[in-house]
């Protein structure tokens, strides 16, 4: 088993380096200058070519990426142009509200998709499956922001429920985060949890459909021990790859759910990095979160350990 | 009897007790929440003329006048001035006791390096410094200032809020020079605490302000901090913003999209905040570089566009604008005036063909940027595109926010055409529409003459005449295009009580409720 | 017009009608089908059926759909309809480019990460590394770097979903380069780039075509999210999501600025997604054993 962790910790070294090369080359295919853009819109010749020495942007393209590897390894993501501070510090600043938004939608998605997804497997091609199935499908077919303005105008607007937008921080007291977050993460979640629940039920199906478990039907086990015993924990593995996915699509949608809700998290940091063209900004944050979900990938595969004892002796 | 009578005078003094009962009493306490469009680009309120920065930051610093209810000016930092010389020397007596946030007593000294400063960085600065000779501490409560010329429009100049002579300690303004200022210290109701780029600017209430004893008018006298905290949340979504009053989670949202207004009437617990007038919308025009420097094309500009539908598209509501050529309001009698009207507002796209091609114009991409921040500028853009390209222009329209349009304004090879709105200015000697420093490089000797002799002038009719000179130009030579005139909108909680809805939107003075 | 291929020759007629007829009688798909085929006829017919999507009526502005204007008009009486459609016409062209460029360069990547060993490491750790960034972030730092275009969305969203497509198709080659034929093949010398066009390539088709439909649908949704953002083409392109984005302050006033470009989003991504369901079940025997070998 640890050559199997240290074997996927391995894995990941080349992705990371593909990622800070991806990063890297953003400023360098953008039209213009990258030290006039990094000097910003307000600068003259003088300024663009302090920036072009002090950064190093003279030099050739291959000693400028091991410079910037070297920075990278280092955890120095740069200095944004227009916030004037360290981009990691802006960076950890916003986080909270975009990985509270993130887990908060992953919580609804799981809690919705996972039981939809085992009823509708149980009740296969039942009026259950049926309208679970046509439901999830509507939910995937819905882009997240709509949604946003939809439960907006139902329950802020006319019912009142929630705050229309914004975000409550931690330190004014969790109830009001959890209340100006819900919104969003259903917003974002149910979307998800249409996903989920397909993946959930066709693994449950594939499962169901094992021989083991015609055995267990076979041996008189009862119906309940065979489905939420065997073939849950079974069914499992491909479940929880795709939670795994879904992280990654919900950090993705919550920086289209930000903007929609206006929350001061990593979402509306790279979007309006992007219309004030801050490169530096946008590079840490894509960063930032690809390291994020690699992570949770690798998170996902060292839990295959739990699920499947077949994984230990690969 | 007697005591008939005692009856009857406590019931009424019961009765009246009553009645004065406090529905209108102040209340200290509370944090105050407003949204506004953005971000503001700084807040060294020398260096910029954004509206936003002057909304913010003059809650911080105070300057040597202010303006009354009439916007006429009326002292602040000053206690009492002197004018000698036939009108060529100003000598200020600066009131005593006044703290600036970081403890240090108000001093002559520290007048005269932030007048200096102004006078070399703030566009209104700049022109008013053309006519100064000197300016000197004469002792440490005694400013004296000194002029080339006798001139009507001192202390409106000094009153001015929008890049305004803000008054900062000396040894900050010495610390900074020509670069923005490191800290933002002044000697204003409220102090300046933190700023978190994209999430606010937070102001708290100054223990030790030294406020004025009249009573307040307008801007001037007394002002009072009522509330503990200011919080400037930038909501760049117009939707989200207004949104956010509905449910009471802002106080007051900024520069709400008029045709609003009558939804906003049907919201309980929000009252609408009318500004009339708020400013006029323009096309600024490049004459320094790039096509705009052609005079026939920006006459082919100004004949191709007809104002109504561009004013309808960015205002919606009838009631929140007006087609009108004045360079100031008919709410300015003393200074509206029609000079110039028969080049406002022609419809002509036939003769701007013409001038085109006398022109030799080729096709050229006319370069405008414009930004969605305030959701008007770019409706006007897009109607005024749409006319200018049906007589024969190509408009290249860039949309960005507004941060980066007031930077990239400043750099004569970026654009051809940028869309702002000129406020609501009592003082025409200032004005940036006219300013040759401004973006856009409108110099022109003849207006620069009048203009200078406005500033100088005293006399309320001979001002008058040269205003009207200087708008006859304005036309003529196609400075700027204008639009129309607008008036704006402002979402305001029924908790927030004592705002009086004003271009320059002063949160002395206003308490919450709740 | 059969896009199925099958190995063996001689069973292919018969399964072709077999599998049509099969495709026709899931309700389900039919409904995808009309749904796709309708928005992709629309999208076509635009300069027919719809007029000038940017001409601005400025005293009409905000008039309920009726007569003049059968979806209304916007907040600068622009007419909804027309910007629906040509908001269609602006989806299936990016959606369709996206398919293009992402199965090109996926097929490419994946056919030679498969079939050569020494370069599928190289090649599949580059895909990983560019899959480590969801969709729409790399999406949206794409556009950052080159700017609101048309052309530039395509090419943001093709370079996202092109790793997805060489994973599945390197999935499909592996397998087959196993198979007795292809080593047969090999064994009597024929070139390589005979094999992989003659006998690889036509193979690993069927599970790529189920990923058309979804990486279609993938794409539109990117597209007008990007939009959406503002940060996918520019404001005055007639967009499903830039028409959301300006109708978002007019919710309650005037619904019909977000409902209708709504509607429209959801009908084509809930067709394409009804196709995909609907080809991935048909090629399904094949489909499964390929997923079982490849996990």
């Amino acid at each position: 088993m640890k050559t199997y962790i240290a074997r996927r910790l391995a894995a990941l070294l080349p992705v990371a380096l593909v990622v800070a090369t991806v990063a890297f080359i953003l400023i360098h295919i953008a039209p213009g200058d990258p030290a006039a853009i990094i000097a910003g819109p307000d600068a003259n010749a003088e300024d663009v070519a302090r920036i072009q020495r002090q950064l190093g942007l003279d030099a050739p393209f291959h000693v400028q990426l091991f410079r910037w590897y070297g920075r990278l390894a280092r955890g120095d993501l740069g200095q944004s142009i227009f916030l004037r501070r360290p981009v990691l510090e802006a960076i950890v600043d916003r986080a909270e509200p975009t990985i509270l938004l993130t887990l908060y939608a992953l919580l609804v998605a799981v809690a919705l998709g996972v039981p939809a997804g085992v009823v509708a497997a149980r009740h296969h091609d039942g009026a259950a499956d049926q309208m679970l199935m046509a439901g999830a499908l509507a939910g995937i077919s819905i882009p997240n922001f709509l949604l946003g303005l939809l439960l907006i105008l139902f329950f802020s607007v006319w019912l009142g429920w929630f705050p229309v937008a914004g975000y409550s921080p931690l330190e004014y007291g969790w109830f009001g985060t959890l209340r100006s977050l819900t919104l969003p993460a259903f917003a974002l979640g149910v979307v998800q949890s249409a996903l989920i629940a397909r993946i959930a039920r066709s693994a449950m199906l594939d499962v169901l459909r094992e021989q083991f478990i015609v055995a267990g039907r076979a041996k008189g086990l009862a119906e309940r021990a065979i489905v939420y015993k065997h073939a849950l924990k079974n069914a499992m593995i491909p479940t929880v790859t795709v939670i795994g996915i879904s992280l990654a699509i919900l950090i993705s949608g919550s920086v289209i759910v930000e903007q929609v809700f206006n929350i001061p998290g990593l979402g509306r940091l790279i979007i309006s990095a992007v219309l004030r063209r801050d490169y530096p900004v946008i590079q840490g944050v894509v960063i930032c979160i690809a390291g994020i979900y690699m992570l949770v990938n690798l998170a996902v595969d060292l839990s295959y350990v739990l699920f499947d004892p077949r994984v230990r002796y690969h | 009897m007697k005591t008939g009578l005692l009856t009857v005078a406590l019931v009424f003094a019961l009765i009246a007790g009553v009645s004065a009962q406090p529905a209108e009493t102040p209340r200290t306490g509370g944090v105050l929440r407003v949204a506004t469009i953005g971000e503001p680009p700084t807040l060294d309120l020398h260096t910029t003329t954004a509206v936003i920065v002057q909304q913010v930051t003059w809650h911080v610093y105070e300057t040597l006048f202010t303006y009354d209810r009439q916007y006429n000016a009326v002292p602040l930092l000053v206690d009492t001035h002197t004018v000698a010389d036939s009108g060529r020397t100003y000598v200020f007596r600066l009131r005593r006791g006044v703290k600036f946030h970081n403890g240090k007593e108000l001093s002559a000294a520290d007048v005269v390096a932030s007048l200096k400063r102004w006078g070399r960085l703030a566009t209104p600065g700049k022109q008013f410094w053309k006519n100064v000779e000197g300016v000197e501490a004469k002792d440490p409560l005694t400013v004296a200032l000194y002029l080339k010329e006798p001139s009507g429009a001192v202390l409106m100049g000094l009153a001015r809020p929008n890049n305004g002579a803000a008054i900062y300690p000396k040894e900050i303004v010495d610390a900074a020079g020509d670069n923005p200022v490191k800290e933002y210290v002044g000697t204003g109701p409220y102090r300046f605490v933190e700023h978190k780029p994209d999430r606010h600017v937070r102001l708290a209430r100054f223990k030790d302000y030294a406020p004025r004893t009249d009573t307040s008018d307008g801007f001037g006298g007394r002002r009072t901090a009522y509330v503990d905290e200011i919080l400037f949340i930038p909501v760049p979504d117009v939707a989200v913003r207004l949104a956010g009053v509905e449910t009471g989670e802002y106080h007051l949202a900024l520069q709400i999209q008029q045709d609003q207004y009558e939804r906003m009437k049907t919201m309980s617990g929000v009252v609408p905040g009318l500004i009339k007038p708020e400013g006029w919308s323009t096309a600024v025009l490049n004459h320094k570089q790039g096509l705009m420097t052609d005079k026939r094309i920006r006459q082919a500009f100004q004949a191709a566009l007809d104002m109504e539908p561009i004013m309808a598209a960015g205002f919606g509501n009838k009631a929140f604008y007006r087609l009108d050529p004045g360079l100031s309001f008919p709410e300015q009698p003393q200074w509206h005036s029609r000079a110039g009207a028969d080049l406002y507002n022609q419809k002509n796209p036939a003769k701007a063909r013409k001038l085109l091609a006398d022109a030799g114009y080729g096709g050229q991409p006319v370069r405008w940027i414009t930004t969605k921040e305030y959701q008007w500028m770019y409706k006007n853009a897009l109607v005024a595109k749409q006319q200018l390209e049906a007589a024969g222009f190509k408009v290249d329209l860039q949309v960005v926010d507004w941060a980066t349009l007031v930077q990239r304004r400043n750099k004569p090879e970026a654009w051809d055409v940028f869309s702002t709105g000129i406020t609501f200015n009592p003082e025409p000697a200032f004005s940036t529409a006219t300013n040759c420093n401004w973006p856009g490089w409108w110099c022109h000797e003849d207006k620069e003459q009048w203009l200078d002799s406005l500033a100088r002038e005293t006399d309320p009719r001979k001002r008058r005449a040269m205003w009207e000179k200087v708008q006859q130009i304005f036309y003529d030579d196609v400075g700027r295009v204008k639009f129309g005139d607008y008036f704006g909108l402002d979402a305001v909680r029924k908790e927030l009580h004592g705002y009086r809805p004003t271009n320059e939107k002063n949160l002395w003075n206003v308490w919450l409720s709740r | 017009m059969s896009v199925l291929v099958l190995p063996r020759p001689a069973e292919r007629e018969s399964r072709r009608l077999l599998w049509l007829t099969r495709l026709v009688r899931r309700r389900a798909t039919v409904i995808g089908l009309v749904l796709v085929v309708s928005t992709l006829v629309i999208g076509a017919l635009a300069p027919i059926i719809a007029g000038d999507p940017l001409r601005m009526e400025v005293s009409a502005r905000l008039t309920a759909p009726g007569a003049a204007h059968w979806f209304g008009t916007d907040d600068v009486g622009r007419d909804v309809w027309n910007r629906v459609v040509y908001g269609a016409r602006l989806s299936l062209v990016v959606g369709a480019s996206v398919v293009v460029l992402a199965f090109a360069v996926g097929l490419a990547c994946g056919l030679a990460a498969g079939y050569w060993s020494r370069l599928d490491n190289p090649v599949m750790r580059v895909m990983d590394g560019l899959m480590a960034f969801p969709a729409v972030i790399l999406a949206i730092a794409l556009m950052a770097s080159l700017g609101p275009s048309v052309v530039n969305v395509i090419v943001a969203i093709g370079v996202v979903y092109a790793p997805r497509v060489a994973r599945i198709v390197r999935g499909s080659v592996l397998v087959i380069r196993e198979t007795t034929y292809v080593e047969a093949a090999r064994a009597l010398g024929v070139s390589d780039l005979v094999i992989l066009a003659r006998h690889v390539l036509p193979n690993c088709l069927s599970p790529v075509i189920v990923q058309g439909s979804f990486v279609f649908a993938a794409a539109v949704l990117t597209e007008a999210a990007l939009s959406f953002l503002g940060v996918g083409v520019p404001p005055y392109v007639p967009s499903w999501g830039n028409i959301l984005a300006e109708g978002r302050l007019y919710l309650q006033q005037a619904p019909w600025l977000v409902v209708y470009p709504g509607a429209a989003i959801m009908l084509t991504i809930f067709g394409l997604n009804l196709l995909g369901d609907g080809l991935r079940d048909l090629l399904d025997p094949r489909l499964r054993g390929l997923v079982r070998e490849r996990s």
